[in-house]
């Protein structure tokens, strides 16, 4: 009842929240378009995420589980809900934060430092791991290597290893990341549109890299990762930020602009603003349309093994990552996108001509000179646990 | 060119052709004509290997097609001639097999939802003014296919269900009290009540039970209680495709053949996936479907783009039928109403398209690789009869939070034992023992004056009489997700009483939704629903024990204390 304190009859509530009905609503929600008091907003928001750890199952009692921290708003508000929720329904995890340092300045260096700033917040350590340390290439190098195409799918293809890496030196069981419905929802769309039948099926997947029954005997880290914020809208989570006044850092990075997903970015907040619920509608039906793609037995699934090189999971010869390295330090910055046979037979050319040195008809000869400091060979994964070189964990 | 058997260098398998044949140097065939052409050791003359039909045809089938009167659909119209046509002289050889037997075409008119020009003041419809029905006609007639037309209003005929004649309606309850439901978030659930349609006063067996206009009026007012646009074109969507599977049935044809384009397939995978549809898309997109039993749904121009069709059309002379779609603008209030999910998807595809050409062909790959759910002819969703899966309210239940805090979920467990007495097929009593104690006389029906339908919701806590079936719990993903753009203020809740019920429900769902429910309920026909047994409803669920007690008691060898 609203508390009135003189002994008038209480005058009934302007718009009170839908579900408690006691206080003034003052906020519409995203998801449902109830109208909800601060405190209730909250509490939906913070049960549903819990609702998706306990239905599905993420987390074991006593796991060491490293929660992937940009400073975005994304991670930052998954670092205070997981230890909120940690606490308040003894889950009994041992949490870390893990930073990447893409090497992105005026971006990364800025989005560090509110990363710094959580942990002392919300007292959780923190690990930063960079490019630069990892492969010898941070962003910007790599940026002005190859322009701005395709520079997405370097830092991509890097930061899902950086992120492994990083796990494996702090040792943890479990990587969470900041995943919301949205970005679900977008890569289903992206992976139609692009007719990526196997990432299809693996997109809705909460949790991935579950191994558990491949029984072909590769060796992997068996680091689950998972994404707890899967139904939880974008919107929402910008709302919660808000109003528990989090710190977060929130400009695009600079690089970003013209990649693929922007179109599909652009079509679905049409769509949410037609319908709110199409978001969720989505992921349902990529959850369908996953089940559908793995009951088609024709479907040709890659198989996984080993990177000879470094010894990431991949399935080919030479993980990714180490291909696109490759072509970083050749001087070949098309090798490992598009096709690559074009660009082999290319390479291959160009190496038979010059004798097997750097082709200098290649690569402009600035480069040359600074490719022997440039090369460097990633360090297999089984010798993470040894390095003395990485920066080490940033207790509180 | 002529090939002569070579003697010298005859083969064993060339030996034996040539003893085989027995007019050497003439065509096998006919006979009578010089061989030009050798295959396979056979010899031919021109004309025989041209009218040769190098496939297999068991039997043939006959063919419906699916006619709206737009550039895709006329040209499957014109293609469809081109590969069945035979040449005279080959036509009259009845033993020459036929690709197809009959073929049919159809036509839905939907010229009842055109915008209205000046119907304030035109009250019977029956002139055609507007009316596509003749240009299909005379279309069809032009290539001799037999045409079957039927007006879109006509869903609301008792006539167009499986049965042929499904004289009942439903309505829709809501199971909340409507204060309640606009503020809980969720998708209200709703109930059903179907409501037999009294029978006709005329003595003659061919009338329509309703009119045009009546059929009319009740379309608009479902359409009038989509808050949507995306919801009104999905419904109508539904009842093309119930229609057009009733017109093929009609005609005998075991072949319905869509019109689809590669352009419209790929925009339609990605709006179904929009609006959580993704577990039917492999049945809606591909090339051959057999979700509907005894029809196969086909989409022979699935690799065609829609602008190599509308030139096929142009450069062909083929003519079109202009307006032949519902254009719903009209239906719209607000602005913001103006886009919908498919408006949205299809500008989206189109631009995307002409930034990156292959992207069309590639969404229609994608989904063409998806294995689509078994088909079970028994569990189809009332409203769009589509396949449905299970679990799926509870699914949405899961990731949306409607407690406050501190508060426990009763929906959930009370909706659940609702979903459980519903699926028990042996029992008729399922609908009704919900209601504790409550008796449901199927006599109880609504004066025959009302058509109104009125949708109850169900909520397990009430003990009013109600004759509610259910309803949210039979649908399918996608169908639930789009009745949640529903009017409520057009809609009865459970509890109101019979005088609120009357006055406030103003839509009916078609005779073919009525035919679902009772079925997925396990009734055989409308009779048999409408004299369940309801008196001897238990207070708790019938006892599964029980039931299949009944089904082996003839096996059970009764104990010494029992009598007979």
């Amino acid at each position: 009842m609203p508390g009135a304190t003189d002994a008038k009859p209480a005058k009934p509530l302007k718009n009170p929240c839908n579900l408690c009905q006691s206080v003034r609503a003052i906020l519409k929600r995203p998801k449902t378009g109830q109208q909800l008091c601060k405190e209730c907003f909250f509490h939906v928001f913070e049960t549903e995420i819990h609702n998706t750890i306990v239905d599905n199952k993420l987390f074991n009692k006593g796991d060491r589980v490293a929660i992937g921290a940009s400073g975005g708003k994304d991670s930052t508000v998954l670092a205070y809900v997981m230890k909120l929720l940690n606490d308040r329904y003894s889950y009994d995890l041992d949490l870390v934060l893990l930073s990447i340092d893409e090497g992105i300045t005026g971006y990364r260096d800025d989005s560090l430092e509110t990363v710094k700033r959580n942990r002392d917040q919300y007292q959780i350590p923190l690990l930063i791991v960079s490019y630069k340390d990892l492969y010898g290439w941070s962003m910007d190098d790599i940026v002005k290597e190859i322009g701005r195409k395709n520079n997405c799918t370097f830092c991509g293809v890097f930061r899902r290893q950086a992120l492994d890496r990083g796990a494996i030196m702090l040792n943890v069981d479990h990587i969470v990341t900041g995943h919301n419905a949205d970005d679900i929802a977008e890569t289903v769309l992206m992976n139609i549109l692009r007719g990526d039948l196997p990432r299809l099926q693996r997109c809705t997947s909460i949790i991935t890299n579950d191994t558990s029954e491949d029984s072909s005997g590769i060796e992997t880290s068996k680091i689950l990762r998972s994404k707890p914020f899967k139904y939880t809208y974008e919107k929402e989570i910008v709302m919660y930020a808000y109003f528990k006044k989090l710190d977060y850092f929130s400009t695009e990075c600079i690089y970003s602009p013209n990649a693929y997903r922007g179109h599909a970015r652009v079509f679905l907040k049409d769509l949410e603003a037609v319908r709110r619920t199409a978001i969720v509608d989505i992921i349902h039906s990529g959850e369908a349309l996953s089940a559908s793609v793995q009951a088609n037995e024709s479907t040709k699934l890659p198989t996984m093994a080993n990177c000879t090189r470094c010894g990431y999971i991949s399935s080919n010869e030479l993980c990714k990552a180490c291909l696109l390295l490759e072509g970083l330090n050749k001087g070949l910055p098309q090798l490992g996108i598009g096709h690559t046979t074009k660009i082999r037979r290319m390479a291959e050319a160009a190496n038979l001509a010059s004798g097997l040195s750097s082709p200098a008809s290649l690569s402009s000869s600035s480069t040359s000179g600074a490719a022997e400091e440039k090369v460097k060979v990633v360090t297999h994964i089984k010798d993470l646990g040894q390095l003395k070189t990485m920066p080490s964990l940033d207790t509180v | 060119m002529s090939c002569s058997v070579e003697e010298p260098t005859m083969t064993i398998a060339e030996k034996r052709a040539k003893d085989r044949a027995v007019h050497v140097g003439f065509c096998c065939k006919c006979k009578h004509a010089k061989s030009t052409i050798t295959v396979r050791y056979a010899e031919y003359c021109e004309t025989a290997l041209r009218n040769a039909r190098p496939y297999r045809v068991i039997t043939p089938e006959n063919v419906m097609l699916a006619f709206s009167g737009g550039p895709s659909s006329r040209a499957l119209i014109h293609l469809f001639d081109v590969f069945h046509s035979l040449p005279p002289e080959v036509a009259t050889n009845k033993k020459q097999p036929k690709i197809y037997n009959d073929i049919h075409v159809c036509h839905i008119d939907e010229s009842c939802l055109l915008e209205p020009a000046q119907d304030r003041e035109q009250q019977d419809i029956t002139s055609s003014s507007g009316s596509t029905m003749e240009q299909a006609r005379s279309i069809a007639a032009g290539y001799g296919y037999s045409f079957h037309g039927v007006a879109i209003e006509d869903i609301y005929d008792p006539e167009w269900t499986d049965s042929r004649c499904f004289e009942a309606v439903v309505t829709l309850i809501t199971s909340l009290p409507k204060d309640q439901l606009t503020t809980s978030g969720q998708a209200p659930e709703l109930l059903s009540r179907i409501i037999p349609t009294p029978a006709s006063s005329t003595s003659e067996e061919d009338a329509p039970k309703l009119s045009r206009q009546e059929k009319i009026n009740k379309l608009k007012a479902l359409l009038g209680a989509c808050t949507t646009l995306t919801a009104k074109e999905t419904v109508l969507q539904h009842f093309r495709s119930s229609l057009l599977i009733q017109l093929a049935k009609r005609g005998q044809c075991t072949i319905l053949a869509l019109g689809d384009s590669a352009t419209r397939v790929a925009i339609q995978i990605i709006e179904l996936t929009s609006i959580g549809r993704g577990y039917s898309l492999p049945h809606e997109t591909s090339l051959l479907s057999n979700w509907v039993q005894d029809c196969k749904v086909i989409r022979p121009l699935k690799d065609c783009l829609v602008k190599e069709l509308d030139s096929f059309c142009g450069l062909n002379g083929l003519e079109l039928i202009e307006r032949h779609n519902a254009q719903l603008d009209w239906t719209i209030k607000t602005k913001a109403d103006i886009k919908s999910i498919r408006r949205l998807t299809d500008d989206f595809i189109t631009g995307l398209d002409k930034e990156f050409p292959s992207t069309v062909a590639t969404v229609c790959r994608t989904a063409a690789k998806l294995t689509p759910p078994e088909a079970t002819y028994d569990q189809k969703c009332p409203l769009c009869l589509g396949p449905v899966q299970a679990g799926v309210q509870e699914w949405k239940r899961r990731i949306t939070v409607t407690t406050a805090p501190g508060e426990v979920d009763t929906t959930i467990t009370a909706n659940t034992s609702n979903n459980t007495e519903t699926e028990t097929k042996d029992s008729p009593d399922g609908c009704c023992s919900s209601d504790a104690g409550g008796c449901c006389t199927s006599s109880q029906r609504p004066p025959c004056t009302s058509h109104q339908t009125t949708i109850t919701t169900t909520t397990t806590t009430t003990t009013s009489p109600s004759t509610s079936t259910p309803f949210s719990s039979l649908l399918c993903y996608g169908c639930l997700t789009n009745l949640r753009d529903l009017d409520l203020k057009f809609m009865a809740s459970q509890e109101d009483s019979s005088d609120e019920l009357m006055s406030s429900t103003s839509f009916e769902l078609p005779p073919y939704v009525a035919e679902t429910i009772v079925h997925r309920m396990g009734f055989a026909s409308l009779d048999e629903f409408e004299h369940r047994s309801v008196a001897a409803a238990p207070a708790t669920a019938v006892d599964p024990q029980e039931s299949l007690r009944t089904q082996i008691q003839e096996f059970l060898i009764p104990s010494d204390d029992e009598d007979e």
